[in-house]
């Protein structure tokens, strides 16, 4: 029998509030830690030294192609064997951050390849240093492309946190189970904990949308402030962009 | 009075892949000079003009702009590759115009003309975009300010990237194929401002196929194919007296 009572009871337990921001600070502080490892992974990946290429190249192939779960565990309960011994959390973080830094560098990569020659081209014939023309002309446009992708990996880490529980850290999940065990009420306490994603995934699609607006200035695509011109006057830049 | 030499090109040679496009190029330039380089596509006309501000690296030979070795230096008959960030500071001294406009399609036009002064030279962002409107305004883009390049015609883009070039405030602008990408209506606004830079005494290098142009304000014709320069004269006599053959069949082909 489905009880609303102890549904509710779950939707407003403390525990699981906890847990829930939990889960959040541990996706955002991951993609805040992932993501300036993933721009260098990438730019090792495109370097001009065989060794740096080499390397990074091994470190994206091994952590996409082994289950997080597996690294987790290595991580957590495998290396003491050798001496490293690592808190939960800084387990968490570190299987976390490792693992969506070799998926998030293919992204970047990609964001950095879409941006036409051209660019950098006319940034480096005014006259900017390499690293200017990366901040101020190829990485804002890279971005554009990055952020629907970025988004739904953050979107994927919301949930992909849950195999943290495994090893202890009291995220959602956890919590939620732990909260189970005192009534045996599974279907309430996994509703509840699903709505919980589902209210983070949504609200975290909010953000995306207004994100992709706002780095998607000058550009035709996304919905914009409604003062954009379609004429034929358009098609150049178009063009210059499918390129 | 002295004339200054802007550019002094020798023996610039490039290949690719095994086939060598630049065969050996000289070319000087004087303060105030609009050169017009014509010549069959994939004869070397763009590379070379790239090879001026180093976007292009020459295997041999040298690039001096305004007496500066650009991208080495010599010390003791050895020839050092300059690191990027000190060529950055030579390009300072040549502007570029590209074919495809290039103008960064995130700002505005007003932000593209002080994107150079404001990253490169550190100028205050209001003091830049003074300026920048001044120089919108110089090219007729007055209005333009605020118009992100996709909301610009490709005419008003073209003036913007010559706005964004002139910000810089250049010895020499390179100008690459400024009129192909354009529709035919708006290659006249375009080549108006590069005849009043001209009369401004803006020293500039032009690879275009426009004839028009290259009689009303160039002071030489010079005609690039097969990686060498073939003839190298003053418009008049570039167009009614032709030396080399290869030059005539190329006139025939395009006139």
């Amino acid at each position: 029998m489905w009880s609303w009572d102890a549904f509710f009871d779950f939707l407003t337990n403390p525990q699981l509030i906890q847990g829930a921001w939990t889960t959040i600070w541990l996706t955002a502080v991951s993609m805040a830690l992932a993501l300036p490892l993933a721009v260098l992974v990438a730019l090792g990946r495109a370097s001009r030294i065989g060794p740096v290429r080499a390397v990074t190249g091994f470190y994206v192939w091994l952590m996409r192609g082994t289950p997080l779960l597996v690294q987790l565990v290595i991580i957590y309960t495998g290396l003491p064997q050798v001496g490293i011994r690592l808190g939960v959390i800084s387990a968490a973080l570190t299987g976390l951050v490792l693992n969506e830094a070799a998926y998030l560098s293919e992204i970047v990569r990609a964001g950095v390849l879409s941006v036409p020659r051209g660019q950098s081209e006319a940034a480096r014939a005014l006259g900017m240093p390499p690293w200017k023309v990366f901040r101020v002309v190829v990485m804002p446009q890279a971005l554009r492309v990055m952020v629907p992708p970025l988004g739904n990996s953050f979107n994927g880490l919301l949930k992909t946190t849950t195999l943290v529980s495994v090893i202890s850290v009291e995220e959602l999940l956890r919590r939620t189970q732990f909260a189970v065990q005192t009534n045996f009420r599974v279907l309430e306490g996994l509703t509840a904990a699903a709505l919980y994603y589902l209210a983070m995934t949504t609200l975290w699609g909010l953000v995306q949308r207004w994100l992709e607006i706002r780095v998607g200035r000058g550009h035709q695509t996304g919905p914009g402030k409604g003062r954009r011109v379609k004429t034929a006057a358009a098609v150049p830049a178009l063009e210059m962009e499918i390129r | 009075m002295t004339i200054e030499t802007v550019v002094e090109a020798r023996q610039v040679r490039k290949s690719y892949g095994g086939v060598e496009v630049l065969k050996g190029i000289d070319l000087t330039v004087r303060q105030g000079e609009v050169v017009l380089v014509l010549g069959p596509s994939g004869g070397g006309k763009s590379t070379f003009l790239r090879t001026l501000n180093h976007l292009e690296t020459p295997d041999s030979g040298t690039v001096s702009i305004c007496g500066e070795r650009i991208g080495y230096s010599e010390r003791g008959g050895r020839q050092l590759a300059l690191r990027e960030r000190r060529i950055a500071v030579q390009r300072r001294r040549t502007g570029m115009v590209f074919q495809q406009f290039n103008l960064f399609p995130n700002m505005t036009a007003l932000d593209n003309v002080a994107s150079g002064p404001v990253h490169v030279n550190g100028v205050s962002k209001s003091e830049a975009r003074g300026a920048a409107r001044e120089l919108l305004a110089m090219v007729g883009l007055a209005d333009k300010t605020g118009s992100y390049p996709s909301q610009l015609s490709g005419g008003q883009q073209q003036r913007v990237a010559i706005a964004r070039a002139l910000a810089m405030r250049p010895e020499l602008l390179l100008f690459d194929e400024p009129t192909s990408a354009l529709d035919p209506e708006m290659v006249g606004e375009v080549l108006d401002v590069m005849v009043r830079l001209r009369e401004e005494g803006m020293t500039m290098i032009v690879v275009s196929h426009e004839m028009g142009f290259a009689r009303a304000a160039a002071d030489r014709v010079v005609f690039i194919a097969d990686g060498t320069v073939v003839e190298d004269k003053s418009p008049d006599l570039f167009f009614s007296a032709p030396e080399h053959e290869r030059t005539r069949q190329f006139l025939d082909r395009i006139l």
